[in-house]
Parts: structure tokens; sequence; C-alpha cells
């Protein structure tokens, strides 16, 4: 009698969707979240958000990343850290929230809160420059660029009477060995 | 006179530059001299861990190397914001071998061994200068002013590492105020978040979220804010001011640093140069309380 060899199918490959990343690289199990809306409640920000912090777990959990990157909420997040620390499962909700943000720069997804995008990419540039913020300049980039300026010019010329704005830029003493700490992440894709 | 070292960062050197005198008088009447990080970075704030992972740890990490090389340990780092980022690094880098040799990599020559001990100021005030030092000092008496003690989100919240006092409705700071005669008193927006960058990036959503703060002082009858962040300080601050002009709100609660206090208690003399960087200007109050 023949023997009857198993059929071999396709290989079983462990499933690796968006929660499974998150793990990885951030070490944060999206799957231990039981939908109990603490986070949701307690978060100073849901009035801005499409999708309060407990949907986004979600939606995680679901693999609807591409909603996830398209949404306001990630941008609107201002990480205070209730969600975080309220969390009964112990997830970092405000770190996971950065995972997603960070991702949808990496992706060259459109942010749906430019302003926000806009400032980050600012601010980390004038770092870059110097080693140190110069707000002076900061906020003038930001604000002629967001239509801003004009709105906010008497706020900058009251602090600039007050002695509270920098005239002259400071730095770290070696600017370029300062900017070698960004190409070297750069070098990583930002990534741990 | 002993020394603590502290990391003077971007605000305490621009923005807020009377944060750095008040808390520098104010050590000083307590014994201590503040050493900064010398040739310090920022730490990235917001930004850099919003969108760069690495970048957020690996900034930080320059500050804790030089800290750590200048034997500043442990550090003070009294904005909030850059006390939970170098918080965060200090803590991740020290938990990972993996970590710790990639950051090592990045901030390279500079090298971090993972020594250093991140405090804010609370904690520096009750373990290195010690509560008995703030009494020993005191000149002044704050003859019971109603102050409420605002926290924010940084000084108790950093995720995974244990908080120095509780998390939701902590009490150190009132300790501390009322060892010095003020009369702290119980509200329920102690750790709400002032919208922190935002105002800078879209300040309707920080005016928003500071205004129920506004009300409740009100209605509590209560004299002064106290706040230890230069950025919640100056959102509480300049957000009334806002209000004034755009609703005629009736807001003119002075929002003090907690050093202001502490310093005018020991007997410093901050001077006009000081309150008048302010935007709601606390001179008024404080003359009612033979303070200035």
């Amino acid at each position: 009698m023949k023997e009857e060899t198993p059929q071999e199918g396709p290989a079983l490959e462990p499933k690796r969707g968006l929660a499974e990343e998150i793990m990885a690289e951030h070490g944060e199990d999206v799957y231990r979240c039981y939908q109990c809306l603490k986070c949701s409640a307690g978060c100073p920000m849901t009035f801005a958000m499409d999708y309060p912090p407990s949907q986004v777990m979600r939606m995680i959990q679901l693999g609807q990343e591409e909603d996830l990157l398209a949404s306001k909420t990630i941008w609107v997040c201002v990480t205070c850290n209730t969600c975080s620390i309220r969390c009964p499962n112990d997830i970092d909700i405000a770190l996971v929230i950065d995972s997603l943000r960070q991702k949808a720069l990496r992706k060259g997804r459109h942010p749906a809160k430019e302003n926000v995008a806009l400032f980050h990419k600012y601010f980390l540039d004038n770092v870059k420059k110097r080693g140190r913020t110069f707000e002076g300049e900061l906020l003038a980039r930001y604000q002629l660029k967001t239509g801003q300026a004009f709105e906010n010019a008497g706020l900058g010329l009251r602090m600039f009477l007050k002695g509270r704005l920098g005239v002259l830029p400071e730095s770290v003493s070696n600017k370029k060995a300062f900017r070698e700490i960004y190409r070297r992440v750069e070098e990583r894709g930002g990534k741990k | 006179m002993k020394t603590i070292g502290y990391y003077k960062s971007c605000s305490l050197n621009a923005s807020s530059n009377d944060y750095a005198r008040s808390l520098e008088m104010c050590f000083s009447r307590l014994g201590t001299q503040l050493v900064p990080i010398e040739d310090w970075n920022c730490c990235g704030a917001s930004s850099a861990h919003a969108t760069n992972e690495l970048l957020g740890l690996a900034l930080p990490a320059r500050n804790l190397a030089l800290a750590e090389q200048q034997g500043l340990n442990p550090l003070l780092v009294p904005c909030s914001a850059c006390y939970t980022r170098m918080l965060t690094a200090a803590d991740k880098i020290r938990k990972s071998d993996a970590l710790t040799a990639e950051i090592n990599e990045i901030i390279a020559p500079l090298r971090y061994m993972g020594t250093v001990q991140v405090r804010n100021i609370l904690e520096i005030l009750w373990t290195e200068v010690g509560a008995d030092a703030i009494l020993r000092a005191r000149k002044h008496d704050l003859g019971g002013m109603k102050v409420l003690c605002y926290y924010g989100c940084y000084l108790t919240r950093t995720p995974g590492v244990a908080s120095f006092d509780n998390r939701e409705d902590p009490r150190s700071m009132e300790r501390l105020l009322q060892m010095i005669g003020a009369e702290p008193l119980d509200w329920p927006y102690k750790t709400d978040c002032c919208g922190a960058g935002f105002s800078l990036i879209d300040a309707p959503v920080s005016v928003q979220l500071c205004e129920k703060m506004y009300d409740m002082a009100l209605e509590l009858g209560a004299e002064a804010i106290v706040a230890t962040c230069p950025l919640c300080q100056t959102n509480l601050d300049v957000n009334q001011d806002k209000l004034r002009k755009e609703k005629s709100a009736p807001y003119k609660i002075p929002v003090f640093y907690l050093t202001d206090l502490i310093g005018l208690s020991g007997g410093a003399d901050f001077g006009n140069k000081l309150w008048r960087k302010r935007f709601i200007d606390p001179r008024e109050l404080l003359s009612r309380y033979a303070l200035a």
C-alpha cells in the first residue's frame, strides 16, 4: 500500500500586520486592549480628533493602517501621557500614536494637520543648525509660512520688549560634530 | 556652598529666562549653587519624539553624556518637557544594552555609560536641597496666600518610569508651599494639560484647555497659580491675557514659579526686573502680602 504523504500547502507564515509591527519596533502589545475606553474618557484632545485613542487601538488590531495614517488624531495628540498611565493593560498609547505619526512621515503620507507637521519640521531644522533653538527665527519662519504672522506679531513684540526673545542665536561649540548626530540618525531611518 | 548640576535648556535661556533667574536666586538663598551642563544642546522637545524616535533619544543622550562627563549627578531638569524627554532617554538606555550601543555610535565621540539620575524640581527640593533648608531659610511668611498648585503633564506622567509622587493627585508642591505659609487649595485640574507647544502651533487649542482652569480658580477664590514648567507658566500667563483682550474675560491671576515663592520666603530680592517679564503682573498681589 502506498503511503500517503502529507500534501505540501503554502507555508504558514506568522501574520505581520500593523499591530505586530508596532510590537516588534516599539515593544507595545496593542492586542492587550479590551476597549475599556479609559484612555478616551481622560483624553483632553478628543474634541479635535477624528478617532479617540480607544478606537485607534481597535483600528490597529484590525490593521486599518491607511485610515490611521491619514487621520487627524495622530497630529492632534499632544503626548500628555494621560492615556498611557491610565491604561489598565499597560499599553503606552501615546508612544503607539507617536509610532503612527512617524510611520505616516516615513511613508510620505499627507498629514491631516499640515501645520503641526510643518512646525515639527521647522523646529528640528532649527535645532540641527546650531544644536539649540533660536526661537525668534523659528517662529518667524513658521508664522510667515502659515499666515499667522499678523495675529501673533503683537505677542512676539511684547515678548521682545520683556526681554524674553533672544536677539542673537546661541549654539553648541562644535556645530559640525553636532550635525553628525542627525546624519547618523537619518542613516538608520530614524528607527531603533 | 553645595552644588547641583542642571540642564539650563532652550526656554530657560531665552523666552523663559525669568525662570532661570528665579531658580538660581532661590537656590542660592537655600545654600545651593546650580551648575549648568557645559555645551548642552536642545533635547528635541516634542518635535523629535513625535516624528523620529531615534532622534528623540539621541538628542537627550548627548546631554546625559556631557552631564556624566562633567560629574553632574543627580541632574536637575527644571523644564517639565525636557525632564520627561531626558528621563525617558535615560531609562530606555539604562534598560537596553543594544540601545546603549546604538546611541553611543550616534553620539560618538561622546559616550554615555548610563549613570545620570534625572530629577525634576520637586524631587531636587525634597531630596537634595531638603525641606529643612527651606524651613531654615524662611524670612517672610506668605500669610495664607491662596494658591493652586499646577503640576501639568510631565512632572508625574512619564510612562514606564515610577513617579516620585502620586501620578493623579500629587501633593509634594502643596507641602512645600504650606511650609512657607501659603494656603494651597484643592482643585481638580492640577495634572491637566495646558496645550504645551500647541500654543505656538495652534493657539486656540491651548486657550481652550486653560480657560476652564481660570474659571475654577475664580470660583475657588484662588489668588495665584503656581507652576514649575516654563511652558506651563507661559501658557497659563499669556492665555489669560489673550482672553482678557478677546472676550473681556475677568481673569487676572498671577502665575508664579514655585521658586518665585520659595525665593521670596527666603528673602530673595527679585525686583521689578523679574515681575515685568510676566504678562499678568503679580506686584499688586505681592504688595498686599508685603512681599514686594
